[in-house]
């Protein structure tokens, strides 16, 4: 392969999106041509840059007003769709450039991260340890006004470890610890005002998610009227999993409808 | 996003996701380095290494 045609995959590589075979063929390159070696370095310092000087992320709704005007393709106006499509690759540019960078996430999903790993490390903030919901849930009423009842089913490969309050960037928010096979997974629950925009945005159904993943962990967050709901779990668990914190197996997860926390079904 | 998703979104091959965001990121690059010389936060003179 010619170097031209090299300084793409390089790219590609900084990106961690070739397979291995792909890497392999990249770093042999690399080691016998200096000159696409002091090409990815200066790729290398250039991306670091850019994250240091650039923390902000995109605005919350671009992904989804780009996508709203992919779909479907514009036959019409042809020069407007490639014009958007050209937009999403400047998104997901900007998006590859300034992932991982902590600081530009909002305060509250800052703060959740700092309570998780405190976690970890046997440092969870809990006012009352108890594996039983019911206790859980009778002392969370007591403490926060806006808590939703944990189900009472049995969840699947986690187990209830306790409960506290916590504050979040001045928020006060309920604090629930699971223990998982890969680690505690906390669970706080916050006002609705407090609904963090940040990260990839997911519809379903009624219910919209946000997540991200940084530092090796992941932050699901969503909304359900009256309160919003952030989830911190080691990256390394499939999303699928992490839902089985509060639905029994993870096929109440494929029901958008069902009150996540309550099981209730309002429709 | 992952170069395959942003494939499926634009509708277009894989290879040309990545040498679409390789020009991108060149422009990018142009376009922050002229805006630091603008700024007088790198030297002005062509063809110097602005970014290292």
């Amino acid at each position: 392969m010619n170097c031209r045609a090299m300084r793409e995959r390089v790219q590609a590589y900084a990106d961690d999106e070739l397979g291995v075979e792909g890497a392999i063929e990249v770093e042999a390159h690399l080691a016998g041509c200096s000159s696409c070696r002091d090409a990815f370095e200066s790729q290398r310092a250039f991306r670091h840059m850019v994250r240091a000087l650039y923390p902000q992320q995109a605005p919350p709704d671009l992904e989804r007003r780009i996508a709203a005007g992919l779909w479907p393709p514009s036959r019409r106006w042809p020069l407007l769709a490639s014009g958007i499509a050209a937009a999403a690759l400047v998104a997901a540019l900007v998006g590859l450039l300034t992932r991982g960078s902590e600081a530009a996430l909002p305060a509250e999903v800052r703060a959740a991260l700092e309570v998780h790993r405190a976690a970890a490390h046997g440092g969870a903030p809990l006012g009352l340890a108890s594996h039983d919901a019911g206790e859980i849930n009778r002392w969370l009423h007591r403490e926060v006004p806006f808590f939703a009842d944990l189900p009472s089913a049995e969840t699947s490969g986690f187990a209830l470890h306790g409960a506290g309050t916590v504050e979040l960037a001045g928020t006060r928010a309920a604090y629930v610890l699971y223990d998982g096979t890969s680690g505690p997974v906390s669970l706080f629950v916050l006002p609705r005002h407090a609904w963090p925009a940040m990260g990839r945005q997911l519809r379903s159904g009624t219910v919209e998610f946000r997540w991200i993943e940084t530092g090796g962990h992941r932050v699901l967050a969503w909304t359900h009227d009256p309160v919003s709901y952030l989830l911190v779990s080691d990256a390394a668990l499939a999303p699928s999993q992490t839902c089985a914190v509060c639905h029994s197996g993870t096929g109440a997860a494929a029901d958008p409808q069902t009150n996540i926390l309550t099981g209730e079904n309002p429709s | 996003m992952a170069y395959r998703e942003i494939a499926e979104v634009a509708g277009c091959p894989l290879g040309t996701v990545m040498s679409r965001l390789a020009r991108g990121r060149a422009l990018l690059r142009s376009a922050l380095v002229r805006q630091a010389r603008e700024r007088g936060i790198v030297g002005g003179r062509p063809g110097e290494r602005a970014i290292r």
